[in-house]
């Protein structure tokens, strides 16, 4: 009699670990599986690659460029007060 | 009126009060005392001198800076990196003792810098000549600290504050209602050296005085400083000069054996106005 209650012990040990590990392997299987939609559906995440905020290079060239931009100049309407010359 | 001198050539100062006019002078004195190539002490000949890496001030970043917009801006006709270049040629004292030489115009290698902020790299042998960049720049921040109309001319580069007549090489005249107007060529600074004239207009793409058809050309922008960097890249563009500025509408007017051509941009800027209907 104590043998066969030593065996079914034993045999609900076992069946207890086995029940253990696989709620732990759920587990942890549910929080990877949350945290990797969290990362997909969070509205805050980003989901590619950081681009910089800083302007594309061919924006900001066609702007330097136009730092070269004409002032304005009219007919003479006077004798000149001054010479431009080769300095 | 009032004239003085500085930067080897004369400053012609207009609508400025007593207390303007010592601040004008006082920073083109300040500007010549970092940038001439003929002052031994200057911050210019001891980053030439030194070489390498190093801090520069805060207005010596500023006009690099302006000088390497400047490059960029023209493909890299307006090269910061050419002071070798003007020495192997001749100009290594001030204009005033130059003498001319038997000995011909030397060559020099291709320089190189690059600028972080404040902290400048030159290339083994590199030479900076910022001079042009920095005439023109202290034109338009002289301009600026007049309160009302007037102009600030470095050498016949003009900066103004209202409309100005101005005469132009070559005759004839303009009024420049707002901006910047600088006339670049090889009629002043000129010298010879074995037999060779010499100018200080270097074209990058030789390392020698440009063989430029122009002999003046002079550019009106939208800055003192725009007008300067555009007249020297049109001079440097020989018969591409024109059309260059007129990609960019920037009036441009060039003066060539005593001929002057003016291109699209200028006459349209100089074409007598119809009265408007009513």
């Amino acid at each position: 009699m104590a043998g066969t209650a030593e065996n079914r012990i034993a045999g609900a040990r076992r069946r207890a670990t086995v029940a253990k590990a696989v709620l732990g392997g759920v587990g942890a299987l549910a929080f990877v599986a949350a945290a990797g939609l969290a990362r997909v559906a969070y509205p805050g995440h980003h989901k590619k690659a950081i681009r910089p905020l800083s302007p594309p290079g061919r924006f900001v060239r066609i702007v330097r460029e136009n730092q070269l931009e004409s002032g304005i100049l009219a007919p003479a309407q006077a004798d000149p007060s001054v010479a431009s010359a080769p300095s | 009126m009032s004239r003085f001198t500085s930067m080897g050539c004369e400053v012609v100062v207009e609508g400025a009060s007593p207390h303007e006019l010592e601040r004008v002078r006082a920073l083109f004195e300040e500007r010549d005392a970092v940038f001439s190539r003929f002052r031994p002490g200057s911050e210019l000949n001891r980053v030439n001198e030194a070489g390498g890496a190093g801090l520069v001030s805060p207005i010596f970043a500023r006009m690099l800076e302006a000088a390497l917009w400047a490059r960029e801006t023209t493909g890299g006709l307006v090269d910061p990196t050419l002071g070798a270049h003007l020495e192997a040629a001749g100009y290594d004292r001030d204009f005033d003792v130059l003498a001319p030489s038997d000995e011909p115009a030397g060559a020099a290698a291709r320089g190189g810098v690059a600028q972080f902020g404040r902290v400048l790299a030159l290339r083994r042998g590199t030479k900076l000549d910022l001079n042009g960049v920095v005439k023109a720049a202290a034109g338009d921040d002289t301009a600026r600290l007049l309160a009302g109309p007037g102009f600030v001319s470095a050498g016949g580069d003009l900066a103004t504050r209202g409309p100005v007549d101005v005469a132009l090489p070559g005759g004839g005249s303009v009024r420049l209602v707002s901006g910047g107007l600088a006339t670049s060529g090889r009629t002043k600074r000129r010298w010879l050296r074995g037999d060779e004239e010499q100018h200080h207009l270097i074209d990058p793409r030789t390392g020698r005085p440009s063989a430029s058809p122009w002999d003046e050309v002079t550019v009106c922008g939208a800055t003192c400083l725009a007008a300067d960097v555009a007249a020297k890249a049109a001079f440097l563009l020989g018969d591409d000069g024109p059309d260059w500025l007129d990609g960019r509408g920037l009036p441009g007017r060039f003066v060539a054996g005593g001929r002057v051509h003016e291109n699209e941009a200028w006459r349209r800027s100089v074409a007598p106005r119809e009265p408007a209907c009513t």
